[in-house]
């Protein structure tokens, strides 16, 4: 049985934020929720609330946030054990996060 | 010298805020000593980061009778058209901060016809730092000048640049011409970062709110998709600043001139830091990675291929291709991060959008903008852009090269990438656009 833990972001902002940007930032509420334990649980999923005025989850965020965990986990597992509840804005965000924090490859990789 | 009392203005009697600071200072003046009260510590933080590592050539002159630095502002006085005379400037500031025998600076804008709002903000921070300076030496230090003889700047020096910072009122009229984001001084937030509220989260969420405003001059608002593209630019650049430079604080300002004609107003931004060049942050990286090692491989095809060199008046150097390549997709300058790619395009995404947005119907408005870090300056003047490649893991990357083939193995445009003669100890991103009516009409029309 998967035990659901859910986190609102509201708890890590201050007076209706509309921006989270900072991989710093991102990082730190990565520490608070205890993301790298989490990750190493299988019976784990999580439930993040993003309130509607919230206009946007910067990448630096993202990635600070979730990047360990996507690299961690793989796509299909982060995806599988992390759900969302957020304006479709925010969706957009989450996607090119995801895309961010598998670019493994570089352009200029050819010229090695 | 004698100043035309008509043109002159004596700072001293403007300052408000300020002279609470130095107030302040002088009360700690023991405090700021040194230990063994030889060498006076630098209690300027902005002096101390970049006092030695500035360079340029030193402008102006004292005058014996009054021991005022003469210090001229030139014709040009902008980071975007003109950086190198403009840190000149910055750069003989910082060096007054150690002479002796000099009893203050008369700023001489008399024959300064163009002033854009970065070279502008830089001055006043240094200004100030450098007042700051010789007070807590005790040191009576008199802040004169003479104003611009073209009205338009003598109005932009009043509302928008030194005499406004130092707290000075100009009249309602002229500031009423202006919609401004007053020079705001962030610092990264270290303790309890988890609960928000930072100074980069309020400066992210002021300056959407800023070009909200500029844009409903024109009878246009920024929508979310608006509001995140610059959340997500703004916040890129500080975060840069803040976790990269060394020196975790940095400066914004902005305004929007209502005044021209052919359009509803001619808007510039600067962000600017103190510390380490994106050059040197970059070559602190871990040498083992990736990334580290494709870079080294790219310097050396444009050695073997000679691009490195002077090109008429224009050098390229080195340290210009790696603030090149640090600006492409996916590029870190974190150290040792394990495969992570954690930097976006928002610096160059927003830059194009501006260059769309924030053009004219009148061809001769061009929005241009600037990003000068360490000795390279990368000019945006619309002539290219960033463009989809598929790496050989057939992922999609977003490059801007500055050539015709948008290939990073081939020499940029060196108009657009290029080294200065002068080193300048940080970032400053530099932009000018305008908001055109009649341009967002035709644009909305074709979306």
């Amino acid at each position: 049985m998967m035990e659901r833990l859910k986190v609102n972001l509201k708890d890590f902002s201050k007076d209706q934020q509309k921006i989270f940007s900072g991989r710093e930032y991102g990082i730190a509420v990565r520490d608070k929720v205890k993301l790298d334990e989490f990750d190493q649980s299988t019976e784990l999923e999580i439930f993040f609330i993003i309130p509607e005025y919230v206009v946007s989850l910067n990448s630096s965020f993202f990635l600070g946030l979730f990047g360990r965990s996507i690299r961690n986990l793989g796509i299909g597992e982060f995806e599988r054990r992390f759900e969302f509840d957020c304006e479709p804005h925010i969706r957009k965000n989450i996607e090119a996060g995801k895309r961010r924090a598998l670019l493994t490859s570089n352009v200029i990789d050819e010229y090695l | 010298m004698k100043a035309d009392c008509r043109n002159a203005f004596l700072i001293r009697h403007a300052l408000r805020k300020h002279e609470l600071v130095l107030r302040r200072i002088k009360r700690n003046k023991n405090s700021v000593a040194g230990s063994f009260g030889t060498v006076p510590k630098i209690p300027s933080r902005v002096i101390r980061a970049i006092s030695g590592r500035i360079s340029g050539k030193m402008v102006g002159n004292i005058d014996r009778a009054t021991e005022l630095w003469n210090l001229k502002i030139p014709k040009i006085f902008s980071i975007i058209e003109n950086p190198e005379e403009s840190l000149d400037v910055i750069y003989t500031l910082s060096s007054l901060s150690r002479r002796t025998g000099i009893a203050g600076i008369n700023f001489d804008h008399s024959e300064c016809e163009k002033m854009d709002l970065c070279a502008s903000a830089l001055l006043d921070v240094v200004t100030l730092g450098l007042d700051l300076e010789w007070n807590s030496r005790s040191k009576k230090s008199k802040l004169v000048g003479v104003y611009p003889n073209d009205p338009r700047i003598r109005k932009l020096l009043q509302c928008t640049g030194l005499l406004s910072n130092l707290g000075f009122r100009a009249n309602q009229e002229d500031i009423d011409s202006f919609i401004r984001m007053p020079l705001i001084c962030g610092r990264r937030k270290v303790s309890r970062l988890y609960l928000g509220g930072s100074d980069h989260v309020t400066a992210v969420q002021r300056l959407i709110e800023y070009l909200d405003n500029c844009f409903n001059v024109a009878g246009y608002t920024l929508n979310v998709n608006g509001q995140q593209m610059v959340g997500e630019w703004a916040g890129e650049i500080i975060s840069n600043a803040e976790e990269h430079s060394g020196e975790d604080t940095w400066w914004a300002s902005a305004y929007m001139d209502l005044s021209l004609k052919g359009v509803d107003g001619e808007c510039q931004l600067a962000i600017f830091s103190f510390g380490k060049s994106i050059y040197e942050t970059m070559l602190e990286s871990d040498p083992s990675t990736a990334q580290m090692k494709a870079i080294k491989a790219l310097v050396e095809l444009h050695n073997k291929r000679k691009f490195f060199g002077l090109f008429g008046a224009r050098n390229y150097h080195e340290c210009d291709l790696w603030t090149l390549y640090a600006l492409q997709e996916g590029v870190s300058r974190f150290k040792g991060l394990e495969g992570g790619v954690d930097r976006g395009t928002g610096t160059v995404a927003m830059i194009e959008t501006f260059q769309s947005l924030g053009c004219s119907v009148d061809a001769a408005m061009k929005p241009k903008m600037t990003i000068l870090s360490g000795t390279t300056q990368i000019v945006f003047d619309g002539k290219y852009s960033l463009k989809s490649v598929t790496t050989k893991e057939d992922q999609l990357q977003q490059i801007i090269s500055f050539n015709k083939e948008n290939d990073l193995g081939t020499a940029p445009d060196i108009a657009n990438v290029h080294s200065i003669r002068n080193h300048f100890p940080g970032t400053l991103i530099a932009f000018k656009f305008f908001i055109d009516r009649k341009n967002l009409d035709a644009k909305s029309r074709v979306e």
